[in-house]
């Protein structure tokens, strides 16, 4: 990470951007960090509105940076051109954004079952009733998505979701789906046949009503 | 036809393409040939939608003079449906969340959807 250290001390206003797995991009102005994006962590507008909306986009920021960090980054290239948006919240240093992602990170580590947020999918075991705070995890948990995918659909935090499913499989109440698991199902392309076998179901009708001029309404 | 085939080529573009919820290959007058969906997607809805999608597309290319149609995007606040032509016989219709990366789907999507129309046209 001392691309980002880089650009505090370089006082950069450019956009980081993280190519990876999921990967994201960091925008910088005057050195400090204004805003956070990565497909693997909910955005402002997907995040659930509660009583802490005023720090919103800041646990939104801080949600990106523990996405990026618990993927894989391949390579990383500054983009002075790009737009840096207007800052919904103060700039942060990027030490302090290390050091939440790194102690994030280090909860998952420590959680009875630590898991991808992106590579596992899960499904309920059935043997464990799941306590009251973890029904919604559980009902969206349908065996075809990700830690990941169900921060989405909830619009929680990927960390948040991720700590409770580590500790949901610890306690036997999901299960990952086998990764050779193929779902998807075939359709019957027999309807792609020529209609021609159907053409005696449609019933005959009569000639089609003539309209004649001065009589309609 | 070979629907294992067709089945490892979605999860393929799932795995490698973070943010895609469901995906259908249709034939391009619209009827479901193979889908990947979450139970709320209906694969008959959706294929008969992105068929009349890419046919007006399609016609824009060609009114437009701007050759030959690869996809459309239709942005939405929650999410995305891309669809992307197979050939003039199908289409492969791809869902995702509010976290695509469109970019990604963009990239990892033409070899997938070759390699489905060698599967398709055997």
């Amino acid at each position: 990470m001392h691309a980002l250290r880089q650009c505090h001390a370089d006082r950069a206003t450019a956009a980081l951007v993280l190519a990876g797995d999921p990967g994201g991009v960091i925008h910088f102005r005057d050195g400090a960090v204004v805003a956070a994006h990565s497909p693997g962590a909910p955005g402002v507008g997907t995040l659930r509105v509660d009583d802490e909306a005023r720090d919103l986009a800041r646990a939104a920021m801080s949600d990106a940076a523990f996405a990026i960090a618990v993927g894989g980054i391949a390579h990383y290239a500054l983009d002075e051109s790009a737009d840096v948006l207007p800052p919904a919240l103060d700039g942060v240093r990027p030490d302090r954004l290390l050091r939440e992602a790194a102690v994030r990170l280090a909860v998952l580590a420590a959680s009875p079952c630590p898991l991808s947020p992106y590579r596992e999918r899960l499904v309920p075991t059935g043997r464990a009733e799941p306590a009251e705070q973890w029904r919604e995890i559980v009902a969206h948990a349908t065996g075809r998505r990700t830690a990941r995918d169900i921060a989405f659909v909830l619009g929680l935090g990927v960390h948040t979701v991720t700590v409770e499913i580590a500790r949901m499989l610890g306690e036997d109440v999901l299960a990952i789906v086998p990764a050779a698991a193929v779902t998807g199902r075939a359709h019957d392309v027999a309807t792609l046949r020529p209609r021609s076998d159907q053409r005696a179901a449609v019933a005959p009708t009569g000639p089609l009503p003539v309209r004649r001029s001065g009589q309609g309404p | 036809m070979d629907y294992d085939a067709l089945a490892v080529e979605l999860r393929k573009l799932r795995e490698n393409v973070t943010g895609v919820t469901d995906m259908v290959i249709a034939a391009s007058d619209g009827i479901p040939i193979f889908s990947d969906v979450a139970d709320a997607v209906d694969p008959l809805n959706i294929s008969a939608l992105a068929a009349a999608n890419l046919g007006i597309a399609r016609q824009a290319a060609e009114v437009t003079g701007q050759g030959t149609l690869a996809q459309t995007v239709v942005f939405s606040s929650n999410g995305y449906m891309a669809v992307y032509a197979i050939g003039r016989l199908a289409l492969l219709v791809v869902l995702g969340d509010s976290g695509l990366n469109l970019g990604r789907l963009l990239y990892e999507t033409r070899p997938v959807t070759d390699r489905i129309g060698t599967l398709l046209t055997p």
